[in-house]
C-alpha cells in the first residue's frame, strides 16, 4: 500500500509538472516582434530576420518604396544599427538551407530620428503637386443630386491625379459656396473660382470647368445623349496661367428605357476622359519647370 | 522495485504525451461561403465565397467571447488579416461543392485552421491596438465619423465606428470616433453642405488629430437571389486633412450576401468598410505623412493679414516677421484692398498654434484678428493691423 501510494505520488508530480511546463510555455511572451528567416547559413538566416523585421517596422511608419533615394530604402541600408537583441527561439535546416525564428528588439527611438533626419532633408516643399479640383456638374436635378455627381468627379480625377503623384486638395470653403454659382455662365463661374482662390492662396494650382449634360435628342431607336466638358487647368502662381484648355464631348444612344442609367455612365466617361488630358498636361508642364 | 520504478515513469509519459496532445495545434472544419457575381466576374465571385468560408472557419475555432462592440470590430480585423495571410493559419484540404445559382456563387469546404495560431493572432492583435495610443509611435491622428443610411433613416453604428477605428489603427493611425460630427451629420443629413460643415465642427472639437475621416454607409437596396439575401451599400467615404486641405476620396457600390436579410446588410456594410478602409488607409500614409513624421513637422498654411491700409509701410513689417519666423512664402494675395494673404510653408513648429503665437510676437504691430466661427476650409491664421 505504501508502495502504490508512493508511485502514485510520483505519476501525479510527473503529470503535474508536465501540464505547467506546458502551460508556461504557451504563455512566456518574451520582448521583441515575432519574427523568422531563411538563408544558406544560420548566420544568413538571422540576419533574414532582422531584415524582414525592419521593413515591417518601417512599413508603418514611412511609405515602402524601391526607390534608392527615399527614406525608406536609405533607413533599410542602416537596419543593422536599429536592432537591439535578437532572440533566436527555433533553428533547423531545410532542403534551401538554414532557417531560424524568434523574437527581435528593436531600438524605436532610433528609427523614429534617423526618419525625422532623412524627411528633413527629402521633404517635397513642392505644393505645386497640390491640386484643387473645382469641375461643377450641370444639369436638370436636384442641388443634392448636384452635388452626388461632383464628388464622383472629383473621385475620377483624384485617380488620375494620385495614380501621376500629385496630390489631390478639397477647398471646402469654396465648395461650400458652389450652390451660388449654379446661375453662372462657364466664365463667370472661372472667375468666381479665381477670386476665391485670392482669399485661399494655399490653392497654387487649380482644375477649374463643368461637364454639362446637354438636351437629349429622341429618335425611332431610342435617345441620343450628350455630355460637353469645358476644363481649364491654371496656374495660380503665375498669374493663372492657362496649363490646358480642354473642351470635349462625349455621345451615347441608348435605348429609351436605359436612360437614367446610361446618363450616370455618361458623365462620368466624360470625367475620365477630361481628367486624363488634364492630368496628362500637367505632368508635361511641370517637368518643363 | 528497480525494475517498477522504469516502467511507472514510462506509464507516466505515456499519460503526459496522451494529455498533452489533447490540445491539437488544428482543427478539421467545414463551412460554407457565397458571394454576389458581379459583371459576369465569376472567378472573382468564386474567390470571395471562398474567402467567407475562410472568414466563418476563423470564427468557428477561435473562440474569442467578444462582449464589447469594440472586440467584434477587433476580430472583424483578425478574420481580414487571417484570411489575407492564410498561410500557416487556414488551409483548404478539399473543395466539396462549388455551384452557380443565380447570380450567386455557393461554395463549401473542407479546411484545417490552426486554432493557436489563430488565438494568439488575436492576442498579439489586440495587444497591438491597445497599445496604439502613443503618440510617438503612431503615423498621425485621425477622427472618424462615419453614419450609416437605411430606408431614409440615418444612424451610427459603434460596431462599424470601431471597426474603421480598429483598421486604421492596424495601419499605425491613432484613430477616434468624434461624438459631436456624428452627432451633426446625422440630424443635418439632408444639408447639401453637411459635410464641410462638419469638417468645420471637427476642427472646433479636436485634440490632436490632424484629419478626419467622414462618409456614410447607404443602404441601397435588398433582394432575394438564388434562396439568399442579397444587399447593395454605396459608401461614401473622405479622409480630409484639418489643417490641410488634402482628400482622400471613395466611393463604390458594394454587395453582400447572407442566408437573412439583415446579416447580408451587415455583411454587404463589412465588405464595403474592408474596401474602404483598404484603399484609404494606403491613400492616407501619403496625406497624412506628408503632415507629420518622425518628429518634424511641415506646416502648410494660409495666414490672412487684415486692416493693412498702408500697403507700402506695412508689407516691408510682414516680410521681415515671416522672414524672422522661418516662414517661406509660396504665394502672396490680395483678396481685397486692406487684406492680404499669404500662404507659408515653414518646419520650425509643432502645431499652427505655435506659429501663430511666433507671428504675433515676430511681426511689429500685429494682433490677433478675428477667426470666423465655424470657418469652412483648413485651419488659416487670422491677425491683424
Amino acid at each position: 500500500m505504501k508502495n502504490f501510494f508512493g508511485k502514485l505520488l510520483i505519476m501525479l508530480a510527473v503529470i503535474f509538472l508536465a501540464q505547467s511546463f506546458s502551460a508556461n510555455v504557451y504563455a512566456a511572451t518574451p520582448r521583441g516582434i515575432p519574427s523568422g528567416g531563411k538563408g544558406a547559413t544560420e548566420a544568413a538566416a538571422i540576419e533574414d530576420m532582422k531584415l524582414s523585421t525592419i521593413k515591417r517596422v518601417l512599413a508603418q511608419i514611412t511609405e515602402r518604396s524601391d526607390d534608392p533615394a527615399s527614406p525608406y530604402q536609405q533607413l533599410l541600408k542602416l537596419y543593422n544599427s536599429f536592432i537591439d537583441k535578437v532572440h533566436v527561439e527555433k533553428r533547423g535546416k531545410n532542403s534551401s538551407g538554414a532557417f531560424v525564428t524568434g523574437r527581435v528588439e528593436i531600438k524605436y527611438t532610433d528609427i523614429q530620428f534617423a526618419l525625422g533626419q532623412l524627411v528633413k532633408i527629402f521633404h517635397a516643399n513642392d505644393v505645386t503637386r497640390e491640386v484643387y479640383v473645382f469641375v461643377r456638374f450641370v444639369g436638370n436635378v436636384t442641388e443634392e443630386q448636384l452635388r452626388s455627381a461632383e464628388n464622383v468627379i472629383l473621385q475620377r480625377y483624384m485617380t488620375r491625379l494620385k495614380e501621376n503623384k500629385f496630390v489631390v486638395a478639397n477647398a471646402d470653403e469654396v465648395i461650400g459656396q458652389l450652390n451660388q454659382t449654379r446661375s453662372m455662365d462657364f466664365n463667370q463661374f472661372v472667375e468666381f473660382v479665381k477670386q476665391k482662390t485670392k482669399e485661399n492662396p494655399e490653392i497654387c494650382t487649380a482644375i477649374v470647368g463643368e461637364i454639362r449634360m446637354a438636351k437629349e435628342l429622341e429618335h425611332a431607336d431610342g435617345v441620343t445623349m450628350s455630355c460637353e466638358m469645358d476644363i481649364h487647368s491654371l496656374d495660380c502662381l503665375n498669374n493663372f496661367t492657362i496649363i490646358e484648355d480642354y473642351d470635349g464631348s462625349e455621345v451615347l444612344s441608348v435605348p429609351s428605357a436605359d436612360v437614367n442609367r446610361y446618363g450616370m455612365f455618361l458623365f462620368e466617361k466624360a470625367a475620365v476622359t477630361s481628367s486624363k488630358s488634364i492630368t496628362d498636361s500637367l505632368v508635361k508642364y511641370w517637368a518643363q519647370k | 522495485m528497480k525494475n517498477f520504478l522504469p516502467k511507472i515513469f514510462l506509464l507516466t509519459f505515456a499519460i503526459c504525451t496522451i494529455l498533452t496532445s489533447s490540445i491539437s495545434p488544428a482543427e478539421a472544419v467545414v463551412v460554407k461561403g457565397f458571394a454576389p457575381i458581379v459583371n459576369g466576374d465569376i472567378d472573382g465571385a468564386k474567390k470571395e465565397a471562398r474567402k467567407q468560408a475562410m472568414r466563418d472557419a476563423v470564427e468557428a475555432v477561435a473562440g474569442v467571447k467578444v462582449t464589447s462592440t469594440t472586440e467584434v470590430a477587433n476580430f472583424m480585423v483578425v478574420k481580414d488579416e487571417i484570411v489575407l495571410k492564410s498561410d500557416g493559419y487556414i488551409t483548404i484540404n478539399r473543395v466539396i461543392s462549388e455551384e452557380v445559382r443565380g447570380d450567386i456563387f455557393f461554395v463549401e469546404l473542407d479546411v484545417n485552421a490552426s486554432t493557436e495560431r489563430i488565438r494568439q493572432f488575436a492576442q498579439d492583435l489586440k495587444s497591438q491596438l491597445d497599445a496604439n495610443v502613443n503618440d510617438s509611435n503612431s503615423r498621425g491622428g485621425i477622427m472618424t465619423a462615419v453614419i450609416e443610411k437605411n430606408r431614409g433613416a440615418y444612424k451610427y453604428s459603434p460596431e462599424f465606428g470601431d471597426y474603421l477605428n480598429a483598421k486604421l489603427k492596424f495601419v499605425g493611425f491613432r484613430a477616434v470616433t468624434n461624438d459631436s460630427v456624428v452627432e451633426y451629420l446625422i440630424y443635418h443629413a439632408s444639408d447639401p453642405d453637411v459635410r464641410l460643415k462638419a469638417r468645420a465642427r471637427a476642427k472646433e472639437t479636436r485634440e490632436s488629430e490632424n484629419a478626419l475621416l467622414r462618409g456614410v454607409l447607404d443602404v441601397e437596396s435588398v433582394k432575394k437571389s438564388g434562396g439568399v439575401y442579397e444587399a447593395v451599400v454605396n459608401a461614401s467615404f473622405e479622409l480630409i486633412g484639418l489643417d490641410s486641405s488634402e482628400v482622400d476620396v471613395y466611393s463604390k457600390y458594394v454587395k453582400g450576401v447572407a442566408a437573412t436579410e439583415s446579416e447580408a446588410i451587415f455583411n454587404a456594410k463589412e465588405n464595403a468598410t474592408r474596401e474602404a478602409m483598404e484603399s484609404l488607409a494606403k491613400q492616407a500614409l501619403e496625406t497624412v505623412q506628408n503632415e507629420t513624421r518622425g518628429g518634424y513637422i511641415n506646416i502648410k498654411t494660409s495666414v490672412v493679414i487684415g486692416n493693412v491700409t498702408n500697403y507700402q509701410a506695412q508689407y516691408p513689417l510682414i516680410k521681415a516677421g515671416l522672414d524672422s519666423a522661418h516662414c517661406k512664402i509660396i504665394r502672396m494675395t490680395r483678396p481685397n484692398a486692406t487684406t492680404l494673404a499669404f500662404f507659408v510653408s515653414t518646419d520650425s513648429y509643432s502645431n499652427i498654434g505655435e506659429l501663430q503665437e511666433a507671428l504675433l510676437s515676430s511681426i511689429s504691430g500685429i494682433q490677433p484678428g478675428i477667426n470666423p466661427s465655424g470657418e469652412l476650409g483648413a485651419t488659416k491664421i487670422h491677425l491683424s493691423f
